[in-house]
């Protein structure tokens, strides 16, 4: 059904933010290693891998950020290096992890700045900005100072920023890129979908979107393709339904998963296998000292063995509570 | 005050705003934006025309006024010839060398508040004016013997120019130790600001060692910060080392405030960081430079104005920069006025005055940054 929504994808290299035989190296270490990947406008690509699998050096890499030993990366047809900068900005923008903004700019200012590649902000540009504030629904929030604002507001901030940044569309509706390193991270599941659900919405025949991604649900749920990186290597990258797989993920991730059906869009959805020795302990401790010393079961041995240490103590608490105010 | 006026508006819903062009907010803070710049170009002239006017010998604002009149060629009633001189050869002179020195120094301090992402980043805390007076410390005391070539090669702009040079060094030093990947320390930025204060002063003090007699008198002058060696000449090298900054700065506001952001940011927003960086650096210690070889260390100028100014305009660059260079000048002339007055016939050093009322001021600041943080 997902399959069938989905805009249709060029398959020539003139549209695509293409890398090619990347290499990067710190320190000796393979940072990535002949990772090749294709970002096409119009579809929605996760970015999934362990921690320090080389998924920030990849978006560091495609947002010209770093530039790779060996290996091109290339917008549009051309290679990244051969892009003036600020051509480039007009065509690509990075969401970073975070920022370290710390001065009391105004949220609809913060965003404004991402029209510096396009010159002095006009009163477009601010028009623009606060139909941005919208989109990440803080249109609230435009003249609240940015120092004043939650972790997760700031994060919208921010995505409001790079939105307006490639907010029109070029002259013959030559492909943009929006770049996305963990844009949930600072935010609440309800936050979370949403804002992937923007990134869909975005995602259309000329904007293509890349999303580093840590919960391989929401690129399950969200993504066209996910690729998966292992040690600085691309492990897979297809359709969520194939690239998904249990052995990959485990591999990958070092965690073994059971891939369900989500139950109402049909999409994979992972769900970590049940760790016999990560199951609750508590029944095995009830069965142990009924068999050798019968206690009663609010005792403190036993309640201190049990995961649920907390519960019956609260409620005697609360009696007390209670006893004091009665008294 | 003006942010007050937009506090209430940040009530109404933003689509409302965006369906009456012309009305947004930020278009109307915009128009508040150029009356704040003009009140502080008139609060600038009326320092000046008192900073002429007051002094040991009272001279009338009419006479200031027609004195500057017959400068500029204006045709206007006589006046007194011992006013006159005393207008030409002490008091404008004065007057314009603290407007430049003020200015320089405030947009020197925002510049590098910008560039370090921290707004406690002042030219003095973090060792740059040190830098600079140990480089012209250097001039005056071997001047004779060890750096004689350098002084027969740039004349009258040696001091300057070593100044300029001493103060880059500090500038590139600091940078380089404060920040990794694209992120400022602020420990680290303010420690070695410490660290090179300390060093800077090992050396001055080295110097005056060797020192004779009238080098001594010299460098007294220096570690206390004074405008009492305005003369024309001063006031003219200062003039054309310190224009520069003061003009070219304000035209990298952009770049300024897109560094905020984070230096990979910028990059992203398509600013070329890697060449923008050492010109912001360049310039902000040309200003330091010229204006401590003409009036010793000053310190807490560049780091109250551009607070005062976020305060009241918020950290938009293209603001701050030139707000900051008329507010600068107008604040250091006012400092001026009461080293001069406070204890005639004898003058304080203007360097211990900003001290005294900068000192506090960044206290609180530091007191205010550490409960945001902690």
């Amino acid at each position: 059904m997902k399959m069938d929504v989905r805009p249709p994808v060029d398959p020539g290299s003139s549209q695509t933010l293409e890398a090619e035989g990347l290499c990067i190296r710190r320190d000796g270490r393979a940072l990535l290693y002949d990772l090749s990947l294709r970002l096409a406008a119009g579809e929605v690509l996760a970015v999934l891998g362990a921690n320090g699998a080389g998924k920030s050096t990849l978006l560091r890499t495609l947002s010209a950020e770093l530039s790779p030993e060996r290996g091109q990366v290339r917008l549009n047809g051309r290679p990244l290096s051969a892009w003036p900068a600020r051509e480039l900005a007009k065509r690509r923008a990075v969401l970073p992890q975070h920022s370290p903004l710390d001065f009391p700019f105004t949220a609809l200012e913060v965003v404004l700045m991402g029209r510096i590649p396009f010159g002095g902000p006009s009163s477009e540009d601010v028009h623009r900005a606060a139909r941005a504030l919208g989109e990440v629904e803080i249109a609230h929030l435009a003249e609240r100072r940015y120092t004043t604002l939650s972790g997760g507001e700031r994060q919208r901030v921010h995505l409001a920023r790079v939105l307006v940044q490639i907010w029109d569309p070029l002259p013959e509706r030559e492909p943009r890129f929006l770049l996305l390193d963990e844009p949930t991270a600072s935010l609440d599941i309800a936050h979370q979908h949403a804002t992937l659900a923007l990134a869909r919405r975005w995602a259309r025949h000329d904007l293509g979107v890349l999303v580093v991604l840590h919960d391989l649900n929401l690129a399950a749920q969200y993504a066209d393709r996910v690729a998966i990186l292992k040690a600085g290597r691309l492990l897979a990258v297809g359709a969520p339904e194939d690239a998904l797989e249990p052995d990959l993920i485990a591999e990958a991730f070092g965690l073994p998963v059971q891939i369900l059906a989500h139950p109402e869009l049909g999409c994979p959805l992972i769900v970590p296998r049940a760790d016999p020795s990560s199951a609750p302990r508590r029944p095995v401790h009830r069965a142990q000292t009924t068999s050798w010393c019968p206690q009663p079961p609010h005792s403190p041995s036993a309640g201190a063995l049990s995961t649920r240490v907390n519960r019956p103590r609260t409620a005697s608490q609360t009696t007390q509570a209670h006893d004091h105010r009665e008294l | 005050m003006n942010t007050r006026v937009l506090g209430l508006r940040a009530n109404r819903p933003a689509s409302h705003a965006a369906s009456h062009p012309g009305t947004h907010p930020v278009l109307q803070r915009r128009q508040l934006e150029r009356l704040s710049l003009a009140a502080l170009l008139a609060l600038m002239l009326s320092v000046a025309l008192l900073s002429i006017a007051i002094g040991p010998v009272a001279i009338p604002l009419a006479e200031v006024l027609r004195t500057l009149g017959a400068l500029a060629g204006l045709p206007v009633a006589e006046v007194a010839p011992q006013h006159e001189a005393v207008i030409l050869s002490i008091r404008l002179p004065r007057t314009l060398l603290g407007l430049l020195v003020g200015a320089g120094l405030a947009v020197a301090g925002a510049a590098m508040q910008g560039l370090f992402r921290n707004p406690l980043a002042d030219p003095g805390l973090i060792g740059v004016s040190a830098g600079a007076a140990l480089a012209a410390v250097s001039v005056i005391v071997l001047g004779g013997q060890g750096l004689a070539f350098l002084t027969q090669a740039l004349g009258p702009f040696s001091l300057p120019i070593a100044a300029f040079a001493g103060g880059l060094v500090t500038t590139l030093l600091v940078y380089r130790l404060a920040s990794r990947d694209g992120r400022t320390s602020v420990t680290t930025l303010l420690l070695a600001g410490i660290a090179i204060n300390a060093l800077a002063g090992a050396g001055t003090g080295l110097l005056t060692y060797l020192a004779d007699d009238q080098q001594l008198r010299t460098l007294t002058f220096w570690s206390m910060g004074s405008l009492g060696g305005a003369t024309w000449p001063a006031v003219g090298s200062a003039a054309l080392l310190i224009a520069v900054p003061l003009l070219a700065l304000p035209l990298l506001a952009r770049t300024l405030n897109a560094l905020l952001l984070g230096e990979a940011e910028a990059g992203h927003l398509g600013i070329a960081v890697q060449r923008m960086q050492p010109l912001i650096v360049a310039l902000a210690a040309l200003a330091v430079g010229a204006a401590v070889a003409v009036s010793g260390i000053i310190g807490f100028v560049g780091l109250v104005v551009p607070h005062l100014l976020r305060l009241a305009l918020g950290p938009d660059h293209r603001l701050l920069l030139p707000g900051a260079a008329l507010l600068g000048g107008s604040l250091l002339l006012l400092a001026d006025l009461l080293a001069r007055t406070l204890v005639t016939p004898a003058e304080l050093p203007i360097g211990i005055l900003t001290a005294l009322l900068g000192g506090p001021f960044f206290l609180a600041l530091l007191l205010r940054w550490q409960r945001r943080t902690a």
